[in-house]
């Protein structure tokens, strides 16, 4: 038991997510092809723009559940919106957040555009604490509209005319997962501006607006768009009850802020924060890769309820950055 | 000069006058008696009731607990736009029949002008009313067919190539067409101008060659084909006029109407009279929308594209040489 | 005519200096080595080290510049990337004491005094000839003798440390004062930093606080080495190559496993085990450590900056290129220190608490340099949260002055006393 232990906790989570993250996009954008079929209310987005999705991101479904009236909403129709929302509980919870760190095609895309960035040596960006606290907001307000758009569709709010009935969908239309990800099965007719009317305009232009900055954005900042996701926000309000658990030992920290610095998304709690035990924050993706980078034992835990996982350790931590590899011959040392 | 008027006999021109009538005024009587009779989406317009719904844009009222019923209204004539509305009285002599995508019969009613029915199943409905009578020893049985569609997202999407039909009644309805469909068709399935659509012209189940089949658009063309020896006919959907802006914002759908004619050999007796001929007149009744390239333009989403990463890269180009010029500091405002 | 007075006292002072030194130095190495029984066998290579401080010239390989710092704010790896040679040198000395004497107020703190009386006299270890001092800005003491350059003659460098370690500015300050600093050690050495050259020095000296771990996690259970001699191997850290120094140290683990195996307990069961923290003992400035184990207590954890607080805290790289290394470099010399000179400085109490229960310290002796502010200030909150935890705390101050132990032997053994009596009693 030890032994296994020990070598999970040596592991190299980094290349285990790169492999787990090509197969889950294999199987979120090719896997319709396969007549696989895994649900409507993935916390995922699985477009189902692209022919090859094998389910549906939650978000259209929620578009579409919420495209009611009032009195439709606390009848069958309500209910049958909230038992979605309840599969879509489910199936978040096992997995908690680790759905954006290792099976989200967006974000695997975007962590192959980081790789492309490297080779051309630019330096990423990050944002400085003050602007982060101010940007992390704007994934709630897309949040919140995506609740109050296809309800304002259906229903008149203190007496406003309804909402036109082009914005259906409101997030799809902006989501870059529908421009982009049916490129990958040759796919090219989200591309477009649709020249119907102003709002159609003005939606279809912010879709492709918001697709050049996904691909500026993630070339410069890893994990850009993360940043602003509403399914991210929609997943922490869950998070807590989630089985898949990030946890802290405050006790152990020397605040070296080793784990803030490789932290993709840029949070700076992970380090700071020498009280909480739950250390998932709205903006993480549970990709470990700060448990990864810390040389203190049992400081940053994994755990599956309260059992641990994968926890950092000291041996895992030297072995993981080759901190071992390095000593040469000390004569030699000194002749160079 | 003269001549010629001294030859033309007010009598000769007359007497032709009156022939022409007469025969005119038969023709009529048995163009007449033809009854191109065909169930249309469009209400009439005492109709307030009514609203289209759903993906298909059928005519429709909202029933109890957010159960909706499809209307379709009992037309006669060619022109979609021009055609009557009219009521039968229950003393008519008239069939009519409603099956639901499993096959199951009488799920509808017809009274008045119009058909109505809850569509509860997922896939296509057909609503058929025939009429009969003899006249000049030929039987005329004129049908009117309606083919609905009926789907909702929220039901999922499974095996929709197994339900899509079209399915054929031959045992009550002597004689239909039927819209073949394409091969990657799903419920999602809406004709627009410049599809190509195959109609095979079905008579006791069996297909019939030499049929005519008659395309009318809303705008009045017509056009006229036979079917071959597997009584299939292709018509190609011509955008037969330009609609203003705001005409394509109203997500507008142009109605047509096909009628297939045919006179078949098939001696009988209906109620007293004797016939050797069968004179089958059917209809089916659809909608088609512009084409996506009529308002979506590829061509500006790539400018949009390209203005945008160029803009965000030489912004941040300025930023970043800004800042590494000086330091940025910390501003004070005046305001009290 | 005052000139050549001038360089006849320097010579003179020089020459007494040097031979106090050497003399104060035997003297404490005789107590560390003989007065103890069973000293490791590969403390010998350390012990070998303070022994060549005398008179050497090639403890250093020449061609390669010599870079000196205070404190451990400066970042070895750069320097060491540099293909230049770190050399801290804080000083321990006496001798050098009474040298610097000359160019400070009396109220100095200790170990600034040493400090600039060996740069003065040129007595550093290993007679190294720094091409640059870096002074960091931590202490008054050490902030104001940045602008004594000239009376030393050597070239001062001054490295901005900011006053608090936690906020955003100071971390941005931080990284703005450490890519300067890039820069003017690139101009010293004649070396551009490299994006190889810094992977392979981040590497070595985290190979060395790896072995520094190992080291320290053989201290958790019964004693298989003395404090005196974990003293001696963290400051031969100071100015050995880190190389060897990281290749005897893993000799010296492996011999010190042995001995775990073999269950050696050097200093019997009923030795107080003890925490020494506070200003930091450097050598030759040893009393403090040797009375405690000569009057049978154990030193297991130091909480110096010459010890744990400098080999503690690894590197991580997200991505080895060098606008990741410089700030995540910077970062490990900033954030994760317990330097008194940060306000607030919890993160040092915390790491002493850790220490307590992980190696199972008996009782905590706090000294603190005459002069010395920062520690003295942060002694009285240390010693009431750690006497709140219910751990006896003795707080001493000390100096350099080998004659002036009497006070300190005394408390020293009372505070001894008592531990092993509340150690027997529970």
């Amino acid at each position: 038991m030890k032994k296994i232990r020990d070598y999970i906790n040596n592991s190299n989570v980094s290349r285990f997510r790169f492999i787990i993250q090509i197969l889950a996009f294999l199987l979120f954008v090719y896997g319709g092809y396969f007549f696989i079929h895994v649900g409507q209310q993935l916390p995922t987005f699985a477009c189902p723009y692209n022919a090859g999705s094998p389910g549906t991101c939650y978000l259209i479904a929620m578009q579409h559940g919420l495209h009611i009236t009032w009195s439709e909403l606390i009848s069958y129709r309500g209910l049958a919106f909230f038992i979605g929302l309840l599969t879509f509980v489910l199936f978040f919870i096992i997995f908690n957040k680790s759905w954006c760190g290792f099976m989200c095609p967006l974000g695997t895309l975007q962590d192959w555009i980081t790789q492309v960035r490297k080779l051309t040596l630019t330096k990423f960006s990050r944002y400085d604490q003050l602007s982060f606290k101010r940007l992390k907001i704007i994934k709630y307000v897309l949040l919140v509209l995506i609740v109050i758009i296809p309800l304002g569709m259906s229903n008149s709010f203190f007496g406003l005319p309804h909402i036109s009935h082009d914005m259906s969908a409101p997030f799809c239309q902006i989501c870059p997962g529908r421009t982009i990800l049916p490129l990958f099965s040759g796919d090219t007719s989200q591309l477009f501006i649709d020249f119907r009317n102003p709002v159609t305009i003005v939606m279809s232009s912010l879709g492709i607006l918001v697709t050049a900055l996904f691909f500026v954005g993630s070339f410069l900042k890893k994990r850009f768009f993360c940043f602003f996701c509403p399914m991210s926000a929609l997943q922490f309000l869950f998070s807590r009850v989630g089985v898949l658990r990030l946890t802290k030992n405050g006790e152990n920290c020397t605040k070296c802020g080793n784990c803030y610095n490789v932290c993709d998304v840029g949070i700076l709690d992970i380090a700071e924060d020498i009280t909480s035990k739950n250390i998932v924050k709205d903006d993480c993706m549970m990709c470990f890769k700060c448990v990864e980078a810390c040389p203190e034992e049992n400081c940053l835990d994994v755990r599956l309820l309260s059992q641990k996982i994968f926890s950092s350790t000291e041996k895992g931590f030297f072995k993981r950055f080759g901190h071992k590899d390095e000593l040469p011959n000390s004569r030699k040392a000194k002749d160079e | 000069m003269n001549s010629l008027f001294s030859r033309l006999n007010i009598k000769t021109i007359g007497i032709h006058f009156f022939s022409v009538f007469i025969i005119y005024f038969f023709f009529i009587q048995t163009l007449g008696a033809q009854n191109n009779i065909w169930f249309s989406n469009m209400p009439p317009d005492d109709d307030q009731q009514s609203a289209p719904s759903g993906m298909h844009g059928l005519s429709s009222v909202k029933g109890k607990r957010g159960t909706s019923s499809v209307i379709q209204w009992l037309r006669e004539g060619t022109h979609p736009l021009n055609s009557k509305y009219i009521k039968l009285s229950d003393t008519d002599n008239y069939e009519f029949y409603l099956y639901s995508p499993t096959g199951k019969d009488s799920v509808g009613e017809f009274k008045r002008g119009y058909l109505k029915y809850c569509s509860k199943e997922e896939g296509y409905y057909n609503g058929y009313l025939i009429q009969r009578y003899v006249s000049s020893d030929t039987l005329y049985v004129n049908i009117a067919k309606a083919e609905m569609l009926n789907h909702s997202c929220r039901n999922g999407h499974k095996n929709e190539g197994k339900k899509i039909g079209p399915d054929i009644y031959p045992k009550s309805i002597p004689a239909e067409i039927i819209r073949e469909r394409t091969l990657s068709e799903d419920f999602h399935y809406f004709a627009l101008s410049g599809d190509v659509i195959n109609y095979q012209f079905i008579v006791d189940g069996m297909p019939v060659e030499n049929a005519k089949l008659t395309f009318n658009t809303q705008t009045g063309w017509q056009k006229v084909l036979t079917t071959d020896k597997s009584g299939k006919a292709s018509f190609q959907i011509l955008q037969d006029y330009f609609s203003s802006w705001q005409e394509l914002n109203y997500r507008i759908v142009y109605d047509y109407v096909i009628f297939g004619d045919i006179t078949l050999a098939q001696t009988g007796k209906y109620i007293d009279k004797n016939y050797s001929y069968v004179h089958y007149t059917t209809s089916l009744s659809d909608g088609y929308r512009p084409a996506r390239t009529m308002y979506m333009s590829m061509f500006w989403a790539f400018v949009v594209f390209m203005i945008t990463i160029i803009i965000s890269v030489v912004g941040i180009f300025l930023y970043k040489f800004n800042r590494n010029k000086k330091y940025k500091e910390i501003h004070f405002d005046e305001k009290d | 005519m005052n000139k050549f007075t001038e360089t006849d006292r320097f010579n003179r002072v020089k020459k007494t200096s040097t031979i106090h030194y050497n003399m104060e130095v035997n003297k404490v190495l005789s107590e560390i080595i003989d007065d103890f029984p069973d000293n490791p066998k590969e403390m010998g290579y350390f012990y070998d080290k303070f022994k060549i401080l005398e008179n050497s010239d090639s403890l250093y390989p020449k061609g390669k510049k010599i870079i000196a710092s205070m404190c451990i704010h400066v970042p070895i790896e750069l320097i060491i990337a540099l293909d230049a040679i770190p050399v801290r040198i804080c000083s321990g000395a006496y001798s050098a004491d009474m040298a610097g004497s000359d160019l400070l107020p009396a109220k100095t703190c200790p170990l600034v005094k040493s400090t600039m009386g060996a740069l003065y006299l040129d007595m550093l270890p290993g007679n190294a000839k720094p091409d640059l001092v870096i002074n960091p800005t931590t202490c008054d003491q050490k902030k104001k003798i940045g602008e004594m350059g000239d009376e030393v003659n050597k070239e001062f460098y001054t490295l901005e440390v900011p006053s608090t370690k936690d906020t955003e500015e100071a971390r941005q300050y931080w990284h703005r004062v450490i890519r300067k600093l890039i820069k003017k050690l690139e101009s010293v050495t004649g070396n551009k930093l490299t994006r190889k050259k810094l992977k392979r020095s981040i590497h070595a000296v985290a190979h060395a606080q790896l072995e520094f771990r190992r080291f320290m996690s053989l201290r958790k259970g019964s004693p298989v080495i003395f404090g005196k001699d974990a003293i001696l191997v963290t400051n031969a850290y100071f100015f050995d190559d880190i190389y060897s120094w990281t290749s005897n140290l893993e000799k010296l683990n492996n011999e010190l496993e042995e001995r775990q195996i073999k269950e050696t307990n050097i200093a019997g069961n009923k030795a107080p085990r003890l925490l020494l923290t506070g200003s930091p003992t450097i050598f030759p400035n040893m009393r403090t450590p040797v009375l405690v184990e000569k009057m049978g207590g154990v030193i297991v954890y130091e909480e110096f900056c010459s010890s744990s607080r400098m080999l503690y805290d690894t590197v991580a790289v997200d991505e080895w290129f060098l606008y990741d290394m410089i700030p995540n470099v910077a970062d490990r010399y900033l954030k994760p220190s317990t330097c008194p000179n940060f306000t607030p400085n919890d993160d040092r109490f915390r790491k002493i608490l850790k220490a307590m229960k992980e190696y199972n310290i008996d009782g905590v002796i706090y000294q603190t340099f005459t002069g010395c502010q920062l520690y003295d200030l942060e002694s009285r909150k240390i010693s009431r949260e750690l006497e709140k935890e219910g751990y006896p705390v003795l707080n001493v101050e000390v100096d350099y002055n080998p004659e002036d132990s009497g006070q300190l032997t005394t408390r020293l053994e009372a505070f001894i006393e008592s531990v092993k009596d509340n150690k027997r009693n529970n």
